[in-house]
């Protein structure tokens, strides 16, 4: 009996799969079962970045917890020096915050995924580190070039500080292979006022919708009424989101609130935000 | 066999593994990303382990903690603790007849522990115990044995006026066994005078010195025994401990004169006379300067655009670095870091010399011009393939050194890299043509030590192939010859990635007539060259890691990836050192025999240098601990990513060669004052040097000399080290 119902889950589920792949590709225009015209309309504007940020890891190692905290002041004085010497215009250090943690070192973390034994594990030192996020802005009035010798001014300024530069900044696991070490983004471009470039793209979406609905109107022969029913279906930009839920992670991992009116790019470039609308129009 | 077996080890099917991956892989998943996992990993490790084995070892008698191991006598041994436990029971009787038989039995061994973790000379050890005797157990002893004392050393003065090898044996038993008797002080005088007429002049200040501190009620001069021990030690080459005897002599005796050749003189002007005029070293070769202190006392001037490289040579051939790139992706070399190798350097007034996995050559210090190479660079990469040189190979084996017109190098000859279980020899060239001058034709003897030459003598250690038990050796440097050797004690070797046992490389360092040697391995000896004898064993725990680390794709630990060595720093008493693979640094005051403080550092850390106020310490951090407290003063994040760890101490800052250029570091708190970037920037860094005015850097792939100044800066003399 019990299989019985396993089965009957399993095919519920599947077809629910199905529908919502359906779903997925439905073409952009449908007509709702004698109610009028269902369309989806799709709006897009481009801005180009306002700010880029670098992500940067200070951080005090020893055996002793009172040597991890002399390095750890130590580095985080030059690092936050390195960067007020650059006189860069723009450049904000936020801090995210402090941790201190006992960690195993890449031999002995390596040991303990194969189910090896962890020698000297009671030799593991302390680590004090601190994530540093460097936030430019005003970037959109550079030059490519500028903004990109501005960028390496920084990340050569935090490298010689000894702060570890990159959006991963987490120790390496040898034996691991790992997407985001092998190519670490240095830098991330970020745009502001994402909800006033939401706007703009909705009514670019609707006026998108309208447009569709009006030559499915003239095509059928029929008279194209008033909007019954709208409903936004958020965010349609993709081409972020490698950028962005790698940055996600990192920001649950840091339990960092996102800024939700900022969008991200790896790319500078003019970031596209785009949204669509399910728009009904009734048949006159 | 032994091949075969890793290979198979290394491919062995590990199902426990897999699961663990899947289960990782579905964490992964499951958690978004691997931060999430480390994140878990960090918090499991939070707690804090007690370490009762480590507190066990190091309470255990010093013959007995974990690392290199020494024989001591047993039998004597025992009945050392016997005569102490009846000395702590005021069982005077007892303790006496202990004594004498400690005095009588014969030795199997040469060394004593003592408890405060040394070994010393076994008849050392008994005159320490006999000396230690309170008053009522010195009173005992003199009513035993005055009387026989009294007769055994008139009869040996009545014997004859000049004092035959036989007549100096008996003296030397009676000062052993009856040294707290009323004749005790004269048998003393009278071997220290014999010793110091024969040269042996440490000998003669031991036994000054035992009269001065053990012998209160002597009715011999003592200002007279204070000059003879001052001059002692000036004629041994202790200059810093006859200054300090010199200044006892000033306060204690004001204005005093001694009877010198029939003469009444000042005895603080003339001993001051004294170590004025004598060289610290007395001859040219051992006139260098240790590197290690690596203080100068010159500002290094190191500016972008204005300092470009005096000359550059690059060794690294395509060759060799295809073969270093094969030995990653087969798993021959994997485990030693070849990519990060800084070949060592020696340098003498002409030329620097440089060791590249045994392809030595000699550049031109002016032209950078390659004056000779003892083989070809092409040739090392069809060599370097061969699976057994991947065995044998040990990196820090690799060394050279220069005196006058001899080069000398430990190395395996390219012919012999295939062979399996090759060994290091040690070849002398010739210092202006290349020519090979003559080759260790021991046939079984691996050379694991630095050479370190004075005078005409070579000192180096080595062991035998399948034998862990190291030797010192004085050959002659212009034949190679070996004159005499003494053996150190065995070494607890660890294994290397390719299954062959990893020996510890022992550092030399020379002072007056004492040798240190710090085996790398838990042990630090000095040796008494004139007499050819182990003076003292310093141990202190060392654990070897035997467990099997050496799979396939094992992390490769950052003290091997930067070649981490032992080190030891002297400064007169002091000397400063801390082992490779070992986690703590030692100050040891060598005159009092006592370890002033110990501290743990990271296991990849390296001593580079000294100064007043810090001890620096190098990995891909530098570090500065206070001298006086043992505290962390300061340390700074640097981009080190190759061998070669190395500091140039300048008066106001320390200069580091690293991946990313020459870094000055202030020496007061750490920043950076200065980023010189120079001529090298694809190497991975490496050392740093100075000579003739050339700062010079050796990396992974070349050599760089920059010019700093018009004259020519020095480095400082040990007494310069020393002034504020």
């Amino acid at each position: 009996m019990s299989g019985m119902s396993h089965l009957i889950q399993r095919l519920v589920s599947f077809h629910l799969a199905l529908f919502l792949c359906w779903g997925a590709n439905v073409p952009t225009v449908s007509a709702a079962e004698g109610e009028g015209i269902t369309v989806v309309g799709v709006g897009s504007v481009e801005a180009k970045p306002s700010i880029v940020e670098l992500t940067g890891l200070v951080m005090g190692q020893g055996q002793l917890a009172g040597d991890a905290v002399t390095k750890f002041h130590g580095n985080r004085r030059r690092a936050e020096e390195a960067f007020k010497n650059l006189k860069i215009p723009g450049l904000e250090v936020v801090e995210e915050g402090m941790s201190l943690y006992s960690s195993m070192n890449a031999s002995q973390m390596q040991a303990m995924m194969r189910g090896m034994p962890v020698n000297n594990s009671q030799s593991q030192e302390l680590s004090v580190s601190e994530t540093l996020k460097l936030r430019l802005t005003g970037i959109e009035k550079l030059s490519s070039q500028e903004l990109l010798e501005t960028i390496v001014k920084i990340v050569d300024s935090g490298k010689d500080a000894g702060v570890v530069i990159g959006n991963d900044t987490t120790p390496s696991i040898p034996g691991s292979y790992n997407p985001s070490k092998a190519r670490n983004t240095m830098a991330t471009f970020k745009i502001t006022n994402v909800d006033q470039l939401k706007e703009q793209a909705y009514a670019k979406a609707v006026q998108d919708a309208k447009t569709q609905a009006e030559k499915l109107a003239r095509l059928t022969g029929v008279k194209l009424g008033k909007v019954i029913s709208i409903n936004g279906e958020g965010d349609s930009n993709k081409s972020a989101n490698a950028v962005y839920n790698q940055m996600m992670a990192q920001y649950i991992a840091a339990g960092i609130a996102i800024q939700s009116d900022e969008q991200a790019s790896s790319l500078f470039k003019a970031i596209p935000v785009s949204v669509a609308v399910r728009v009904t129009f009734s048949i006159e | 066999m032994l091949t075969m077996g890793a290979h198979l080890k290394l491919f062995r099917p590990d199902y426990s593994f897999c699961f663990r991956v899947m289960i990782a892989v579905a964490l992964f998943f499951s958690s978004g990303s691997i931060e999430s996992l480390h994140a878990q990993i960090v918090i499991a490790q939070a707690v804090a382990m007690p370490v009762p084995a480590v507190a066990e070892a190091n309470a255990a008698s010093p013959h007995k903690m974990p690392g290199f191991s020494i024989s001591v006598d047993e039998k004597k041994l025992n009945l050392l603790d016997d005569y102490e436990r009846y000395i702590r029971h005021r069982m005077w009787e007892k303790a006496l007849t202990a004594l004498k038989e400690l005095s009588e039995t014969k030795s199997t061994s040469q060394l004593l522990p003592t408890a405060d973790g040394f070994l010393v000379d076994a008849e050392y050890r008994i005159f320490m115990a006999l000396v230690s005797l309170p008053a009522e157990g010195r009173e005992a002893f003199r009513l035993f044995f005055d009387g026989k004392a009294r007769k055994e050393f008139e009869e040996l003065s009545a014997q004859t006026d000049v004092l035959t090898p036989k007549a100096i044996s008996e003296a030397k038993k009676i000062y052993s066994q009856y040294f707290l008797t009323s004749i005790g002080d004269d048998v003393a005088d009278l071997l220290g005078n014999d010793a110091f007429e024969r040269g042996e002049f440490a000998q003669a200040a031991h036994y000054w010195r035992s009269i001065l501190d053990h012998h209160s009620d002597t009715n011999l001069s003592e200002i007279d025994l204070n000059v003879k021990y001052a001059l002692a030690l000036i004629r041994s080459r202790q200059p810093e401990q006859a200054a300090a005897n010199i200044q006892v002599i000033s306060q204690q005796f004001p204005d005093k004169k001694v009877t010198l050749g029939g003469s009444a003189v000042d005895p603080v002007v003339y001993l001051k006379s004294l170590i004025a005029a004598e060289p610290v070293r007395s001859d040219p070769a051992a006139n260098q300067i240790p590197q290690e202190s690596n203080l100068i006392n010159h500002p290094v001037n190191l500016q972008q655009g204005k300092n470009k490289p005096q000359w550059q040579l690059t060794y690294l051939d395509q060759a060799a670095v295809q073969a270093i790139e094969n030995s990653q992706s087969d798993y021959y070399g994997r485990g030693k870091s070849y990519q990060t190798f800084v070949p060592p350097l020696a340098v003498d007034q002409k030329r620097a010399y440089i060791n590249f996995y045994g392809v030595c050559f000699a550049v031109d210090l002016q032209s950078g011009k390659l004056v000779w190479r003892n083989a070809k660079f092409q040739e090392l990469g069809n060599h370097f393939n061969n699976y057994s040189f991947h065995q044998s190979s040990n990196l820090k084996q690799y060394h050279i050194s220069v005196s006058g017109d001899v080069v000398l190098a430990t190395l395996i000859p390219q012919k012999e890299m295939n062979h399996y279980r090759a060994r290091y020899r040690l070849f002398a060239y010739q210092a202006a043509t290349g020519k090979e001058l003559w080759t260790s034709n021991a046939s079984n003897e691996s050379y694991i030590s630095k050479p370190l030459v004075e005078g005409d003598h070579i000192y180096v250690v080595s062991h035998a192939q399948n034998n862990k038990l190291l030797t010192l050796n004085s050959l002659a440097l212009k034949s190679g010859r070996k004159e005499w050797s003494i053996p150190l004690g065995t070494a607890v070797s660890g294994n290397s990635s390719n299954g062959m046992e990893k020996m510890p490389v022992p550092i030399l360092q020379k002072q007056g007539d004492n040798l240190l040697i710090l085996t790398n391995n838990g042990a630090l000896f000095e040796i008494a060259i004139p007499t050819k004898t182990i003076n003292w064993v310093f141990r202190y725990p060392y654990k070897v890691s035997q467990g099997n680390e050496n799979y396939y794709y094992a992390a490769i630990d950052e003290e091997t990836e930067l070649h981490t060595d032992g080190q030891l720093i002297r400064d007169q008493n002091l000397v400063y050192f801390k082992e490779a693979g070992a986690d703590e640094v030692y100050a040891l005051d060598l005159a009092a025999k006592r370890v002033v403080w110990k501290r743990p550092v990271k296991e990849s850390a390296q001593l580079v240098g000294l100064d007043q106020k810090n001890v620096y310490l190098m990995s891909r951090e530098m570090e500065a601990l206070d001298r006086e407290t043992h505290e962390l003063n300061w340390a700074v994040s640097l981009p080190v990513a190759a061998g070669g760890l190395s500091a140039l101490i300048a008066p106001k800052g320390a200069w580091v060669f690293t991946s990313r250029g020459i870094f000055e570091v202030s020496k007061t708190n750490g920043d950076i004052i200065n980023i010189f970037r120079g001529s090298d920037l694809t190497s991975l860094g490496g050392a740093i040097d100075l000579h003739n005015g050339l700062v010079i850097c050796v990396s992974n792939q070349a050599v760089t000399a920059y010019s700093i100044s018009p004259q020519p800066p020095r480095k400082t003399s040990e007494n310069e080290k020393t002034a504020p």
